[in-house]
């Protein structure tokens, strides 16, 4: 086959590369079309978060929040200005694409440095490639493909450190890994995992002073991220850790959860490792899973692997480890239809081995001998239903799980009754930014949490600043329920329209006069 | 190497012996030219799948017609589609056109169901012989050969089908022959007949496609290997597949109104249909088939459909068949051995994808059925292979003792479905019934305790004389006899091979 591809004078590589993105533009344009690449509520939200940091009334970095860990977002900075790039969500897509195939390429390589043949590599990358799961989370404004190239990147540098022991590999190592840190916090966990390793690996191989000075290096580099994230939190809400305990962390939805009685997994170890292995499944289609679970004990096995290699392949299963350990710690939730209910929630988490399944697997292919051929076909067989029965859990999770919200009424009724009326719409970002997004208005007409003296002004007089409020009555998780319900101007409203997931208030008429329409606060720091 | 004696032939006999005792009927079943459909439980017509492809012969061969009348239809239910307002069987017509000659023989005794059945046991009997023959090829003793087809017909729930009016045994014999005909020098009548068994595999049951999958694959690769297997010469393999394909074709578009439509792609009637009492006036316009493409495999059901079929105690190959497991570890074996490694690299490819595709399924229960009905051509294979571990560690006690006792506990599960009911529930649907029943073996032990057995010789004939428990006993036993003598003599063959050396 290499023979073959060397007549062309072309590099499998090159070709792996034209392949994953042709795969990569066709599918986005795929999800566009049929406008599934929105769907995700969550996909909506970082659009917007990224939005704010360029447009609105209070425009800045400080606009990045605490909510999501910030690499993504601010990567959408240099596109997400124009309107297209926001609203398609190409802005976001994008980056998930280069991300898609850079993962693709990385799993070629992983591969390659495992002395797999070229048979091997590719399957290796056409079963990360053709995953539906994959391929639609690669069209969406997620941040699922930034992490797992991220981490392929630290992963495939640690073993390329492992096998070469060039420092510059090491630090590379680092270096994904940091921006891993910045997108999830699965890459805090790689980063532990990953120093562990670094460590244990220089003081068996060398001495404990050499071993101190890696790790430290190690650490300076891949902890860099964590330490401005704190610093953020710290410059920005006055508490370093705001992000972990703040009312908008994960933690506090966690806590109402737990509450509801919802968070089954809680302190739970066989039932979180029961749901996310089944999540594991569907999003890998199962028999990939298992075909590179035997792959990885091939590869455990095998004498002609060194111990060193092994070990820095372990890495590509901390993801496993981490999303186990959240479920267990609390600090996750991850519903599985059929195990939690009748609903999907965040079942996507599953797709984060599909890498590490790949690189099993191309392995076992390579080492599969006699039954090379059976292992191909059982794959391609499994793989051809999957697609032809566009049998995608993450689709299921992003249309009709708890991770879905069809706002497109509330959002239509803005659309038709605020375009072209002058006025704010005064709304919680935390809880309806889908509504913000879909309802096409620029992000100026909007007063949220973000924008400072207006939010704080609008939320004491409301009826002196927003034509228009959107939230959910009686209930004090929406922050603007909780602050404008108590006011004495929230009497000058009167109920417009109501919707499942939000009620649309009004300012009557005879109020208008006093109405500030126009921004006034200029430049806020 | 032994030769086949005449000890083989008695084996033979033993196996018909035993066979003959599962055919199925009760005095009921016999009564009016066996004109009345009794479906409880024990009966040849308690299976729904027998029942509709039954009558579909019976309509063919009476009416000459492949529609079904209402009253036919009614009695198919639930494996009835009805699309333009005209009803037809659900399944691919395979098993109902092969049957056609014993019917007729059957209809001038006044036994037309009884001789009907017999084709699927004739099948079963074939697919003994075909284990044997490709034991041999793979160069087992004749003991081991034995062996190998008694456990495929005696110690899996292939007994339990070997009378019943199903595909299994058919498709089972599909993908055998296929296996033996791929593995021989390949003359253009071989290709011919290779076309024969593919195109029937698909008017029997359009998943054979995916079972014989590997072994076309495998021939066809071998066309540019051998210089001498031309590529031409597969021209065969059309000539004897296209006359099925057309039929096929045809059939789908006279049913269906579309070539490629099968009638499972319809979809089955209502449950409502044939209800004493309807909830909704009959429709007056057949809704259209659901656009775009839905496959019956979903990955979506891999975790679950894997579950059953290898682990639940409903339906799982280890939990009905434990043999199997040394079936998989012959299956090992052989994949070192280089001269018989093609097979069972292909045997291991039918095997996966026959458990791959039925996990996928929605329904790898199988309905209300007996084992994992669906693996049954998969157990064929693998008790080849059986074989083969046998042959290796023949002289090993603890394996021998270990065999043995899979041998016992798969005969003892095997018969009691076999002499009982193949139509236990799903688990789900076992404990939503209004009087709930056990949705594993021991809904079999139950009948049998209250002496509700299958056996058209017991009802007729011994029941006068033995209980249904004992009965069920000396069937086990007299099914353990063969095996037990198998492996004696591949023991004093190998004492007598030690003396002379």
């Amino acid at each position: 086959m290499k023979q073959n591809i060397a007549k062309l004078n072309i590099s499998p590589l090159r070709i792996a590369f034209i392949a994953l993105s042709a795969i990569s533009i066709y599918f986005f344009i795929f999800f566009y079309l049929n406008r599934l690449g929105l769907a995700y509520n969550d996909a909506r939200s970082h659009l917007d978060i990224g939005r704010r940091v360029v447009e609105g009334l209070k425009p800045g970095l400080a606009q990045l929040g605490s909510v999501w860990l910030p690499l993504t977002h601010l990567l959408m900075a240099p596109t997400i200005w124009n309107d297209f790039m926001w609203h398609s969500g190409l802005s976001g897509s994008i980056q998930s694409m280069i991300a898609f195939v850079a993962t693709g390429i990385l799993i070629y390589k992983f591969l390659e440095r495992l002395k797999v043949d070229l048979f091997s590599r590719l399957i290796g990358v056409a079963v990360f490639a053709v995953n539906l799961n994959v391929l639609y989370l690669q069209s969406t404004a997620m941040t699922e493909l930034m992490l797992l190239a991220t981490m392929t990147a630290g992963c495939y540098k640690l073993l390329v450190w492992h096998q070469t022991d060039d420092t510059l590999e090491l630090i590379q190592s680092a270096f994904w890994i940091m921006l891993s840190t910045l997108i999830r916090y699965d890459g805090w966990f790689l980063l532990f995992i990953a120093t562990i390793l670094v460590s244990l690996r220089t003081w068996t191989k060398k001495n404990y002073t050499t071993a101190e000075g890696t790790t430290i290096l190690f650490c300076s580099m891949g902890g860099l991220g964590i330490a401005l994230w704190l610093l953020w939190n710290q410059l920005i809400f006055k508490d370093a850790l705001y992000f972990a305990f703040g009312p908008f962390s994960a933690r506090a939805q966690q806590a109402q959860l737990a509450d509801a009685g919802v968070l089954a997994t809680k302190g739970d170890l066989a039932l979180s490792a029961k749901i996310y292995f089944y999540a594991l499944m569907y999003n890998s289609y199962t028999l990939p899973a298992v075909l590179g679970l035997i792959g990885l004990i091939v590869l455990l096995a095998d004498r002609s692997v060194t111990l060193s290699t092994k070990l820095a392949s372990l890495t590509l299963l901390a993801p496993l480890a981490f999303n186990i350990l959240a479920l267990y710690m609390g600090h996750s939730v991850l519903f599985v239809q059929g195990l939690s209910g009748n609903t999907w929630f965040n079942v996507r988490y599953g797709v984060m081995l599909m890498p590490s399944i790949a690189i099993f697997l191309g392995f076992l292919v390579h080492k599969a001998g006699y039954l090379r051929w059976t292992v191909v076909g059982l794959t391609a067989f499994v793989l051809f239903f999957s697609l032809a029965n566009q049998d995608a859990v993450t689709i299921d999770d992003a249309r009709v799980g708890s991770s879905q919200k069809n706002v497109s009424e509330v959002a239509g009724y803005l659309q038709r009754h605020a375009s072209d009326q002058k006025g704010f719409i005064l709304i919680s970002a935390a809880s309806h930014d889908a509504i913000i997004f879909t309802s096409g208005l620029p992000m100026k007409r909007f007063i949220h949490e973000g924008t400072g003296a207006y939010w704080l002004s609008a939320v004491t007089a409301p009826d002196r600043w927003a034509r228009w409020i959107v939230m959910r009555t009686y209930d004090d998780n929406d922050m603007t329920w909780k602050t404008v319900s108590r006011t004495p101007g929230f009497t000058k409203y009167r109920l417009v329209d109501h919707y499942p997931f939000a009620d649309i208030y009004e300012l009557d008429s005879q109020f208008f006069p006093l109405l500030q329409t126009e921004p006034v606060f200029g430049q806020q720091k | 190497m032994t030769k086949f004696k005449f000890s083989h032939i008695l084996v033979l006999a033993s196996a018909l012996v035993l066979l003959s005792l599962i055919i199925r009927g009760r005095p009921v079943d016999f009564k009016d030219g066996q004109t009345i459909y009794n479906t409880s439980p024990t009966g040849p017509y308690e299976l729904s799948n027998s029942i509709a492809r039954y009558i579909f012969t019976k309509t063919i061969v009476t009416r000459q017609d492949i529609f079904l009348t209402y009253r036919e239809a009614k009695l198919s239910a639930p494996d009835v589609v009805k699309f333009n307002g005209r009803y037809f069987s659900i399944f691919p017509p395979g098993v109902s056109f092969l049957s056609i000659p014993l019917y007729m023989i059957g209809s001038a005794f006044q036994l037309p169901q009884l001789f009907a059945y017999l084709t699927t046991t004739l099948f079963a009997l074939l697919n003994f012989y075909l284990i044997y023959w490709l034991s041999r090829r793979l160069g087992l003793s004749v003991w081991a050969g034995l062996l190998a087809s008694w456990v495929f017909l005696f110690a899996t729930n292939a007994l339990v089908y070997a009378n019943t009016f199903t595909q299994h045994h058919l498709s089972t014999a599909i993908t055998l022959v296929g296996l033996h005909l791929i593995f021989t020098k390949l003359h253009f009548w071989h290709l011919i007949l290779l076309g024969l068994v593919t195109g029937l595999g698909l008017i029997t049951d359009v998943p054979n496609l995916i079972l014989i999958s590997p072994i076309l694959i495998y021939g066809f690769s071998r066309s540019f290997q051998e210089p001498k297997l031309n590529i031409l010469k597969w021209t065969g393999f059309l000539v004897g597949v296209i006359p099925f394909l057309l039929f096929f074709l045809w059939y789908n578009r006279t049913l269906t109104g579309s070539f490629f439509r099968v009638p499972q792609f319809v979809g089955r009637v209502s449950d409502s249909e044939f209800a004493a009492v309807k909830v909704n006036p009959e429709p007056t316009s057949t809704p259209s088939p659901k656009k775009g493409l839905s496959l019956p495999y979903k990955p979506r059901n891999f975790p679950q459909g894997l579950y059953v079929l290898l682990f639940s105690r409903e339906r799982s190959w280890f939990y009905y068949s434990p043999l199997m497991i040394i079936g998989i570890i012959g299956l090992a074996m052989a994949l070192k051995q280089p001269k018989i490694r093609p097979i069972a690299q292909i045997s291991a490819s039918i095997i996966t994808l026959s458990l791959a595709s039925y996990a996928m399924f929605g329904d790898p229960w199988g309905g209300w059925s007996f084992g994992p009905r669906y693996l049954i051509p998969a157990s064929a294979i693998t008790s080849i292979f059986v074989g083969i571990a046998l042959e290796r560690y023949h002289r090993n006690y603890y394996f021998t003792v270990l065999f043995f006792i899979g041998l016992i506990y798969s005969v003892y599960v095997s018969s009691l479905g076999a002499l009982t009911s193949a139509a236990i529930p799903p688990k789900q649907e076992a404990r939503l019934l209004p009087d709930p029943i056990p949705y594993t073996y021991k809904y079999n032990q139950n009948l049998l305790s209250q002496s509700q057995v299958g056996s058209a010789i017991y009802n007729l004939y011994l029941g006068r004389f033995i209980p249904a428990t004992t009965f069920h006993l000396i069937f086990t036993v007299l099914a353990l006899i063969c095996p037990v003598y198998f492996v004696l003599a591949r023991w004093k063959a190998n004492s007598h091979e030690t003396k002379h050396s």
